[in-house]
């Protein structure tokens, strides 16, 4: 299983971000994005999803058996945007999600991400940190094969940041993809780091 | 063809010919209007009113032909990204709602006297007016801040559906007419023209597409201008933040 | 399909929850509906003849400055980013939401007619006919209205840029929907033609405008 990117060149808006950006992404070894602000990580992340169209290059994903196919619907992006909504209460955001993806919720993480107590709560009323957490259930629950999390760990508690950790390392260790952007010196074994 | 379409060539070509262009079109009105509006023969019906038709038709057709123009570039830029078709698009713009105005204000000119009434609810009229507000819808998608995608994209989308539609509203105000008016109230075509007056409308035409042509030139090359100095400024951002 | 039901089911959560917004669209149509009678003076002879108009013109510009958010929300909080390369259908998603938006807000218009009808003195057994056609015909508005949401996506205040970009393309709608009440007046036989007409134009509407928003809600990423 490979994503490979072969010499990117993206721009948002009419602002160069960087190209002749190569590189791939295999299962086991997590790909670390670092960069200053408007280095055009989230960028990278997005063209990954299908969300933004690059100026020029390729991105191509391998299956296990080495076949070339489609990957978008396999990808799950959670970025900034935290794709929740501020009318409903958490467990309706969840509820939603669940239907959506057609999987089951797993209530040990509510708790563990102490979200159980606030599941009839508007979300609006959450801390960012809450909401942020909220928002990377959805792609835990989606279970999707490659995951682009744009800053994970921001606003997390260390808590929290310990079990979404571990949630990433058992992603990892099922030899599924994942790219991470942050800030922090978040660390993964066999991690590749990527500096823009 | 092909080395108009990049912006260097475009400025290059389009700074000999402008000149040309304008001066031409120029020499043009000053024949035309001089035979429409003083050697053409008077109208046994409409009398010296008739001269209004050397300004009012030749502006229909160019209100038409570019909005025609504008959903073909519109065409292109969704097809071939091109950078020239969208600024053409563009600029094309402003011009074509002008001479769509001139239309609707000349027609009522002409109707109070010929009708009785500056205007009349006619598939023609209405969908000229209707062409008008589509032009300004257009305009509008084009001005207004955009903050996620690009809006010469999302207006050539809309063009596209306008072009479409033109041709629907004629079509359906004319069923409703016939359900509605007996064909009796109003005729508005006109018996067929005698080539006395055809020919300095011939010239009028042409005297309105060459005016076009020449400011469709003079505002693209703005509007090039006016991409160089965004591209300085961003740039001019860029080399602070690194 | 139950990823499709959940759209609807959430929209119309949202819907109800945030009821202040619904209710604003409801009652821009009952004020407007109201103070036209007092602008045209309310002559027992011509209000009736105005007034299924009046009706079609109030319940299109409550469309369309009811529907600027359809696409809007969804954008903004990022729920877009994930449906638009998602392995559901985007298109279908897109006919969820505006089924979710029809029935919330049309629909309770499409209910309240028949009082504002006997307000504006419609005759009775013009009454039926008059829903009847503004049923039919409103996929067709609600639709095409939610181009104008999508093409104005990422504009602040766009609700009075869709009523300009998209009144133009109701004509047809309105010519058709007019002819048609009008017809039932007179007895006309083209009455049916005109039913068959809209119905045709609102499957039309149906089926080519999702493949239209989601061309530009798609193009929208930049």
């Amino acid at each position: 299983m490979k994503l490979i990117i072969d010499n990117l060149h993206l721009e948002r808006g009419d602002k160069f971000l960087f190209k002749n950006l190569s590189f791939f992404l295999e299962s086991y070894k997590p790909i670390i994005v670092r960069g200053s602000n408007g280095s055009g990580k989230t960028s990278l992340l997005r063209s990954i999803a299908g969300l933004l169209k690059p100026v020029s290059g390729n991105i191509s994903f391998f299956n296990e058996t080495d076949e070339k196919t489609d990957y978008l619907h396999q990808c799950n992006y959670s970025g900034h945007k935290l794709a929740i909504k501020n009318e409903l209460t958490v467990q309706e955001n969840i509820t939603f999600w669940g239907r959506y993806y057609k999987k089951e919720i797993n209530k040990d993480l509510l708790i563990k991400l102490k979200l159980d107590s606030l599941s009839d709560i508007s979300v609006g009323l959450l801390s960012y940190g809450q909401m942020k957490k909220l928002s990377l259930i959805r792609v835990f629950l989606a279970e999707r094969l490659i995951w682009l999390l744009d800053e994970p760990m921001v606003g997390l508690d260390s808590e929290s940041q310990i079990v979404v950790k571990k949630l990433i390392e058992k992603h990892i260790n099922l030899g599924k993809l994942i790219i991470i952007t942050t800030h922090t010196d978040l660390k993964f074994g066999n991690q590749i780091l990527l500096s823009l | 063809m092909i080395s108009l379409i990049n912006p260097t060539n475009f400025n290059k070509l389009s700074e000999k010919i402008i000149l040309f262009i304008g001066l031409f079109s120029l020499v043009l009105f000053i024949v035309g209007i001089y035979w429409g509006l003083v050697i053409a023969p008077i109208d046994y019906q409409q009398g010296e009113m008739v001269r209004i038709m050397y300004i009012h038709v030749p502006s229909a057709w160019m209100a038409l032909l570019i909005y025609s123009f504008i959903a073909l570039m519109s065409m292109t830029t969704i097809i071939f990204r091109n950078p020239i078709t969208a600024i053409a698009a563009k600029s094309a713009a402003p011009i074509g709602l002008i001479f769509t105005l001139n239309v609707l204000l000349t027609g009522a000119i002409w109707g109070r006297p010929m009708w009785g009434v500056w205007w009349v609810w006619d598939a023609r009229l209405t969908s000229v007016m209707f062409l008008f507000f589509i032009y300004i819808g257009y305009i509008l998608l084009l001005r207004t801040q955009n903050t996620t995608m690009k809006s010469e994209k999302i207006a050539a989308i809309y063009a596209i559906i306008g072009f479409i539609n033109i041709p629907i509203i004629k079509f359906s105000v004319d069923w409703w007419n016939t359900l509605h008016q007996p064909a009796s109230i109003l005729k508005i075509d006109g018996p067929s023209i005698h080539s006395s007056m055809l020919y300095p409308l011939i010239i009028m035409f042409f005297a309105f597409s060459i005016l076009f042509l020449y400011l469709l030139l003079l505002s693209m090359r703005i509007e090039l201008i006016k991409n160089k100095i965004r591209a300085i400024n961003q740039k001019r951002i860029n080399d602070i933040n690194d | 399909m139950g990823t499709y039901l959940a759209i609807i089911k959430r929209d119309l959560l949202i819907s109800y929850k945030d009821g202040d917004h619904i209710a604003m669209g409801f009652g821009f149509f009952l004020v407007i509906v109201s103070i036209l009678p007092i602008g045209i003076g309310s002559d027992i002879d011509i209000l009736p003849k105005v007034a299924p108009g009046l009706l079609w013109i109030a319940f299109l510009l409550t469309t369309l400055l009811t529907i600027s958010r359809l696409f809007k929300d969804d954008y903004i909080d990022g729920t877009m980013d994930f449906m638009i390369t998602d392995s559901a259908i985007f298109e279908i998603i897109i006919i969820c939401k505006v089924f979710a938006y029809w029935l919330s807000v049309t629909l309770p218009l499409i209910i309240v007619i028949p009082i504002m009808s006997i307000l504006l003195n419609i005759p009775m057994d013009l009454i039926l006919p008059i829903i009847f056609i503004i049923f039919i015909s409103s996929p067709a508005f609600v639709f095409i209205a939610a181009v104008g949401s999508a093409l104005t996506l990422g504009m602040e205040r766009s609700g009075i840029l869709i009523t300009i970009l998209i009144l133009p393309l109701y004509i047809p709608l309105i010519i058709l929907g007019i002819s048609a009440i009008s017809n039932n007046v007179i007895g006309v036989n083209s009455y049916s033609v005109s039913v068959m007409l809209i119905s045709g134009f609102s499957m039309l509407s149906i089926a080519l405008s999702p493949f239209l928003i989601s061309l530009i809600l798609r193009s929208n990423s930049c």
